[in-house]
This record gives structure tokens, sequence and C-alpha cells, in this order.
């Protein structure tokens, strides 16, 4: 479970980090050709992708987790060859004969010790797993609960400090801009010196607090309209989804930096709505007057969290200034918008596509990594597959050492690589099982270069597939009915192969004590 | 109750104590029209909600309007009112209130019978 969890939430953050990226570049090429509401909005994409972990079957974090399996896999293989290596260079006074057996107990034993080494690992691995999953939780908790107690007690000690506007004309003001903004809720008007800009505050209750009450008539109607604009865009409710969103992927710089991306055009898109409304060149001046004035205004208390101010910082400032005074002259013609709708298309679809390690495919709660590995491959085995040769070596070696009864190896020896085969002999000479008896003599009959060498000889007709190997499988356990013959062979085997197999076992048992779906 | 109320307030105030019932928001705004005052919508909720927050007035739900009542009465609030203002102008010192109201000539004939009569029965 908590495996699960973790996978998921960095698969999450992996692919909503590829799609910050991705949006940044995109809002870097075309930041004067689309409107600062678009290159606003779009960010709810990197939210949504963090936040819900639906995707398509097919996609690149799945894929991504399985490579990083079977990379996994080739990265232990390599291992027992390395192994096999070094020791046939020690042994160079031993004969032939001798070395090869060798060869094949030394890598025998590595891959016992590779094999409890991978045990250990995977044993460690939910441990480790549990404890990091509770980590994050707690910092997750611990930022949550940071940030809304610091945002609440910044508007009580606002309101505290505040005197409520009585000033009728004022009001007035505030409510016909609500009706020009189509607004319904009343928002409320305070004055509070102690502040360093304008902003609005309070969810239920919002309400705009200035700093001072010495503004002139136009210099307090742009601010309300910039802060009214904030509101009717809920752009308070979009700032806390994506500090939410903030907490629960701490780990991830570039959750931080998009969180930034956002402020920035929180305000630059909002001067643009702004900006709309106005009717002349002399109105943008003083609008970006007022921003100035803003500025420069006497109050030191900042709250960066969730209030949204007038003006954030100087930076940001100098290119709203550009931004305000050039923004009557943007038009926003046909092939522009054609342009932002294609490529919202396509990030939604790649943010989509991009995808998370989904849960979907498994209902276990107690999913490990090692049956996650076991369940990914065997999720594509419904379907008949190809057997490499190297998946052919690997069970007839398996099978050669539980039990050499030629027959059954033979099936394999076409399809197996050059290495693989020349194994074959000393294995069934080490064999721990019994094997093929002859009847007449009673002499164990172990394989021969000979018979191999015969087998070699035979091209096969096609390519061996899982379904071949389901066949074999039924027909050793339906001879000896032991399950250690083909239990290697159960993970290149198809969904139905295995139920047969587990219901030939059971048959010759003579209880239910398998299930196949064990073995999916 | 003891919570400073602006003019503005004390206009939506006046509305209300003036009705017996409680007010529906539409009523308000008709009643201040007619004294001569027509605000926006809004400015009216705003100014209902900071009247409530400060204790002098309840909002009952009626359906899905609101109807508003007064949890202070215009005596009540005269009372505490004047107070404060003999407080802070006559540093709580009636009788130079009443001195100032009488040489000022302030009072007419009867309004001075009908003090001194209270001032009897006490």
């Amino acid at each position: 479970m908590a495996n699960t969890v973790l996978l998921l939430l960095i698969s999450l953050s992996f692919s909503g980090g590829l799609i910050v990226l991705l949006i940044f570049f995109i809002c870097l090429l075309f930041q004067k050709k689309i409107g600062w509401q678009w290159q606003y909005y779009i960010w709810l994409v990197v939210i949504a992708r963090l936040l819900l972990p639906f995707s398509p079957e097919q996609n690149l974090m799945g894929s991504l987790v399985e490579r990083i399996y079977s990379f996994e896999q080739d990265y232990e293989t390599d291992l027992a060859k390395n192994a096999s290596g070094s020791s046939n260079e020690d042994d160079a006074s031993l004969s032939d004969k001798d070395k090869e057996t060798e060869v094949i107990k030394n890598a025998g034993e590595e891959g016992d010790k590779i094999g409890k080494l991978q045990n250990k690992v995977l044993k460690a691995v939910p441990e480790t797993g549990k404890y990091l999953c509770i980590f994050w939780l707690i910092i997750v908790m611990f930022l949550l609960i940071r940030k809304i107690t610091i945002y609440q007690s910044f508007v009580r000690f606002v309101k505290a400090g505040s005197t409520q506007v009585d000033d009728i004309t004022y009001l007035e003001t505030l409510a016909k801009e609500e009706i020009d903004l189509g607004i319904r809720k009343a928002v409320d008007l305070w004055i509070n010196p102690i502040i360093s800009s304008p902003m609005l505050i309070g969810f239920s209750h919002p309400c705009i607090v200035l700093p001072d009450n010495d503004l002139s008539e136009k210099e307090f109607h742009y601010t309300i309209l910039h802060e009214l604009v904030h509101y009717k865009r809920r752009d308070m409710y979009y700032k806390w989804i994506a500090q939410v969103v903030l907490c629960i992927h701490w780990f991830n710089p570039l959750i931080y930096f998009a969180a930034r991306k956002i402020n920035r055009f929180c305000e630059l898109s909002c001067d643009e709505v702004v900006v709309k409304r106005l009717q002349s060149d002399d109105e943008c001046r003083e609008y970006a007057g007022t921003l100035l004035n803003a500025m420069a205004s006497k109050g030191a208390f900042k709250e960066r969290i969730a209030s949204l101010t007038l003006s954030e910082d100087k930076k940001l400032l100098k290119e709203r200034m550009e931004e305000i005074m050039n923004g009557r002259t943007r038009k926003y013609t046909v092939g522009k918008r054609i342009l932002s709708v294609v490529l919202t298309m396509g990030i939604i679809l790649t943010s989509f596509f991009a995808g998370s390690y989904t849960v979907g495919a498994s209902n276990n709660d107690d999913m490990t990594i090692s049956n996650m590995k076991i369940s990914k491959q065997l999720k594509e085995r419904s379907k008949s597959k190809k057997i490499t040769a190297k998946q052919a070596d690997k069970m007839a070696l398996a099978l050669t050492n539980k039990i050499w009864v030629w027959e059954w190896v033979e099936f394999f020896v076409p399809y197996m690589t050059d290495d693989g085969a020349k194994k074959l002999v000393s294995a069934s000479l080490n064999s721990e099982w019994a094997g093929s008896v002859d009847m007449t003599t009673g002499k164990e009959m172990k394989f021969t270069q000979k018979q191999v060498d015969a087998a070699r000889k035979e091209k096969p007709s096609g390519k061996l597939t899982s379904g071949d190997i389901d066949d074999h499988a039924l027909m050793i356990m339906q001879s000896n009915g032991n399950w250690e013959c083909v239990s290697f062979m159960l993970p290149y085997m198809t969904r139905k192969g295995i139920r047969s197999v587990v219901s030939c076992y059971n048959s010759k048992h003579g209880d239910d004590e398998k299930r196949a779906k064990d073995y999916y | 109750m003891n919570k400073k109320i602006s003019d503005a307030e004390l206009e939506i105030m006046k509305v209300i104590w003036e009705s017996d019932s409680p007010l529906l928001f539409a009523c308000i705004m008709k009643a201040l029209e007619k004294n001569g005052i027509s605000w926006q919508k809004n400015t009216l909720i705003t100014l209902l909600s900071r009247l409530m927050e400060k204790g002098y007035l309840k909002a009952n739900k009626r359906g899905r309007k609101n109807e508003y009542a007064p949890l202070v009465t215009s005596e009540e609030f005269q009372s505490v009112q004047t107070k404060d203002f003999v407080d802070r102008i006559y540093k709580g010192n009636v009788s130079g209130l009443i001195t100032q109201l009488v040489s000022s000539d302030m009072l007419t004939e009867t309004e001075y019978d009908e003090l001194r009569k209270i001032l009897e029965v006490k």
C-alpha cells in the first residue's frame, strides 16, 4: 500500500514536473502571441495532473516504471554473467569439463546470492516505503496546517487593526463597480494603515482592505477595479489550490517554480482584464500610476501566501507597467485564438498521456514492488507473447536443474542461445534432483553433447511463444505433478495456461490449495 | 450595542425602528427611498451586515429571503448615545446639559413642564 502511494505520488510529481517545463517553454515562446489570461489558466492543467491520478492504460509514467523494472532485471543478469566470467579466468588450471561445471556452480552460487540479496531488498523496500510515506504525510500536514494558521492569523490581525469605510460615496462606487463586473456578493471595504498595498482577504466575507483613505477618486476606482477582478475570477481559490498542491508535492522544486509563475500570471492577466475595461490610453497611464503609488505606500506589513495584493514586487511591477501601456494595442486575431486553442488541446492531451502510475491495474491493497513487477508483466500476458532466446535458456536450465528428462528439455533447445545450450550437459550432471533412468541398466541418463548438438541442428519452424510454454508446462504437470518443475515457467505463460496448469495440479493433489489468480 | 454607528447605518436603523414588524430587504430599500436615500443594493447589504456584526440587527430567514429585526430599541439606543454624549461633552455632568438646554432657549414651555414633572416624580 505504502509503495503504491509513493509510486503514484512520484509518478504524478514527475509527469507534473514535465508539464510545468512544457508550459513554461510554450509561454516563453508565445509570450507575445497569446493572452495573459491563457498563460494564467493553462497552469490549471498542471494542478489537475498533480492532483488527479487518472490516465489512460498506456501512458508515459506507466511504461517508464516498467522500463525501470526491466532495466533492473537486465542488470541482475549482467551481474550473474560477470560473476561467471571472472571465475572462469581464476580457475584456468582446471580441466575443461571441471571448469565448465565450476562456472555453472559459481554462477549458481552467485545467482543464489543475488536472489537472497534481491529478497532482502524486496523485503526492505516495503518497510522503507512505509516510513517514507509517513514522513511525506507528516510534512504535508505540517505545511498545510502552517499555511492555514498563518493565513488565519494574518486575516485576524488585519481585521483587528481595520476601520470600516463609512463614507457612503466610496461604498456606492464599490457597489456600482460590482454591478458592472457582474459580482452579486457585496464586498466590504476597510482601511488599515499597517498593510503595504491594497488587498482582498476573506472567502465567505470578502473584503477589500486599503492602506489609507487619501486616494483620489480615480485611484480608488482603479484600485477596487483591480481587486474586484481578482474576486470575480476567484483568484484566491486558484492560489489556495496551488498552495495545497505545493504542500502535497513539497519535494518537487518545479512545483514551487510553477506556483511563482501562477502568481506572476495572476497579476499580469488581472491587469489585462482591467485595461480592457479602460476607455483610453490616459486611463491606462493613470492605472499604472496607481500601481506605482501603491508600491510607494508606507505600510510595511506584507503577506505573501494567499491575499491578493495590488502590487507584489518591483520586478513584476515593471513588467506590469509595460504590459499595461502596451495592453490596449495588443489585439487578439483569429489566428492567435486558434493558436491558443491548439496549444491548450496539445497540453491537455500531453498531460493526460504523461499520466501516472495508475493503481487501477490491481485491486490488491498490499501490492509490493515485487508483485507489482509481476502483475505488470502479466497484465500484458493475457495474449500470447514471443519468448526470447535468453528466456528459453533460463527455463531450460531451470528445468534441467530440477529434473533431467531430455525429452522435456529438448523442447527448448532449438530456441536457446549458443551459450545457454553449452551449459546444458554440465547442468544435468550437477542437477539437484532426479532424472531419467535406463529401465534395463538402472543407469542415470544424463544429457550428452551429442543429443544437444543434434537438437541444435533442427531449425525451429517459428518463434517460441507463451502459448507453446503453456502446452509444455501442462504436459510436464500432467506427467509428474510436481509444482517446482513448472513454477519457473509461470512468468512466461498466458493466464489461460496458468489456469490449466493450476487446475491440473489441484486435481492431482486432491484439494484446491493453489489458486491461479496468485500467479497472474 | 455600544459600538459606534455611522450616519448611513443610523438611517437604516431609523427605518427599522419605525416599522412594527421585521422588514424584508426590499421593504428597507423602499422605505429608504421614501426618506430620499437611494443606494445600490450591495451598499445596503454591506451596511446591514455591518449592523448585524455590531449587534444592532438580526436576520431571520423567511423562505429564501432575509427579514431584519432590531436587537436594540430606539430608546435603548438614545439613552446609550445620550450617556455617551454627556460623558464626552459634559464629562458626565447631566445638570450641565440641562442648564445648557434651558439657558440657550432650546426647550419650549411645554417641554420644560414635562421635564419638571419627570424630575418631581423621581
